[in-house]
């Protein structure tokens, strides 16, 4: 083995293309050629850079044959060509409606109630305690229904209550009325009566006074 | 399910099969023709037409096992035409321009046009971005047995199968290719940095 004919047995044993006791020889003279050694080192060095460029996605759609239906083997290979994020896409869906499905077939049930949750899973479904819920809804309902005809009931009595009172208060407002103004026309016409006196006696002494300034007159004439 | 039975049963009839096949290795094939071509729009169409190509002609192939290599055959060969072409459009291109030959032989040269446009300077130092330029800055057989060996994994015998040439001379090219490989990083600022990383 000589340095001449070193490239191919570099390449050979880089990319692991030799048998053991191959790369055992070219090892061997690596060690004992500087000049190899640093070719090796260099291709080798080089071919891990290379490594770093990563495959991508083409984002392209290549297939143009129509399928009239896909198998469970053709949905399998999609899937596995598929990004990452697209297969995290399809499958959280899929793993939604499959738990939905799962917890529908075990009966599970979940209720809060007073700060603290009840879950409970069944092979079985529950019926019982579903007509118990059921009655016991109906049962509700229709205590709720007497409650509000008792309610509208004291509701319309007591508007019957405040009508009456109302019709009291008013009735008996109007009879003080009357009586106020019945007094009140006693007083006018005792007043008037106690005016019509005072003025006939006035008349009278006015009468008087004129009978005795016209005697008194007559009495002058007279003298004269 | 190998792709011989999958061709079997397209041939049979069954369209399922070719798209399996094709999702199966849409992923390969447009990776091994970008990092041959080095652009993304030109190697989904040959990618495209590969695939065409693969569904009118795969009744003519003899040997199913070989469907990988056969693949590869028509890839390669779309590649090349596409690089002869921008050879030429290349070529015309730089007689018009300029009075020297003007091609681009290193990736300093290559770096120092693509830093004259601001926009791709976040997306030039990404490693990727700078491999794939020392890559096309390669003479083309070497850079076509790098991809096919260090990134496609291909086996010596089935690299030679798929270029008709012995194994002994894809093992040269591939030394020498990645010889020049780290020389053309070692001449440029962003090469550099990526061999320091490195070590």
């Amino acid at each position: 083995m000589n340095c001449k004919e070193m490239p191919q047995y570099l390449i050979s044993l880089l990319y692991n293309d030799v048998t053991d006791t191959e790369a055992a020889e070219i090892r061997r003279h690596i060690e004992s050629c500087s000049y190899c050694r640093q070719t090796f080192q260099e291709i080798e060095g080089t071919s891990r850079i290379l490594a770093q460029w990563e495959d991508e996605s083409p984002n392209a759609n290549f297939t143009f044959v129509s399928e009239p239906t896909i198998g469970f083997k053709s949905w399998w290979e999609w899937l596995k060509n598929l990004s990452l994020g697209r297969r995290l896409v399809i499958a959280i869906p899929v793993f939604a409606c499959a738990a939905l499905v799962l917890l529908a077939a075990i009966n599970f049930r979940a209720s809060y109630q007073n700060g603290q949750w009840a879950v409970s899973v069944s092979l079985i479904p529950q019926t019982q305690n579903a007509d118990q819920e059921t009655r016991l809804t109906q049962s509700l309902d229709q205590n709720q229904r007497e409650i509000l005809t008792q309610v509208s009931k004291m509701i319309s009595e007591s508007e019957q209550q405040q009508q009456y009172n109302t019709s009291m208060v008013l009735a008996r407002f109007a009879q003080e009325m009357q009586e106020r103004r019945q007094s009140d026309l006693r007083l006018v016409g005792q007043q008037l009566e106690g005016l019509q006196q005072t003025t006939e006696g006035r008349f009278v002494q006015t009468n008087d006074v004129l009978d005795n300034l016209i005697r008194f007159a007559s009495y002058q004439l007279e003298k004269e | 399910m190998t792709d011989a039975r999958l061709i079997e049963e397209f041939l049979n009839g069954d369209t399922n099969a070719f798209n399996t096949l094709i999702w199966r290795w849409e992923r390969p094939l447009y990776n091994f023709v970008y990092r041959t071509v080095g652009e993304k729009e030109t190697s989904k169409d040959i990618c495209q037409i590969a695939f065409i190509r693969m569904y009118k002609q795969l009744n003519t192939l003899r040997d199913r096992d070989k469907f990988s290599s056969w693949l590869y055959r028509i890839a390669l060969n779309l590649c090349r035409d596409e690089m002869k072409k921008k050879k030429r459009q290349a070529k015309t291109y730089w007689d018009d321009l300029c009075s020297d030959d003007g091609t681009i032989d290193t990736l300093a040269q290559m770096e120092d046009q693509q830093t004259k446009q601001p926009d791709d300077l976040c997306h030039h130092s990404h490693i990727s971005e700078i491999l794939k330029n020392a890559l096309m800055v390669l003479p083309e057989e070497q850079r076509i047995v790098i991809v096919m060996k260090q990134y496609q994994d291909l086996k010596f015998i089935e690299i030679a199968d798929i270029l008709k040439e012995p194994v002994n001379t894809i093992k040269s090219r591939l030394y020498y290719g990645l010889r020049t490989l780290r020389k053309t990083l070692e001449a440029s600022q962003l090469g550099k940095e990526v061999l320091l990383n490195e070590l």
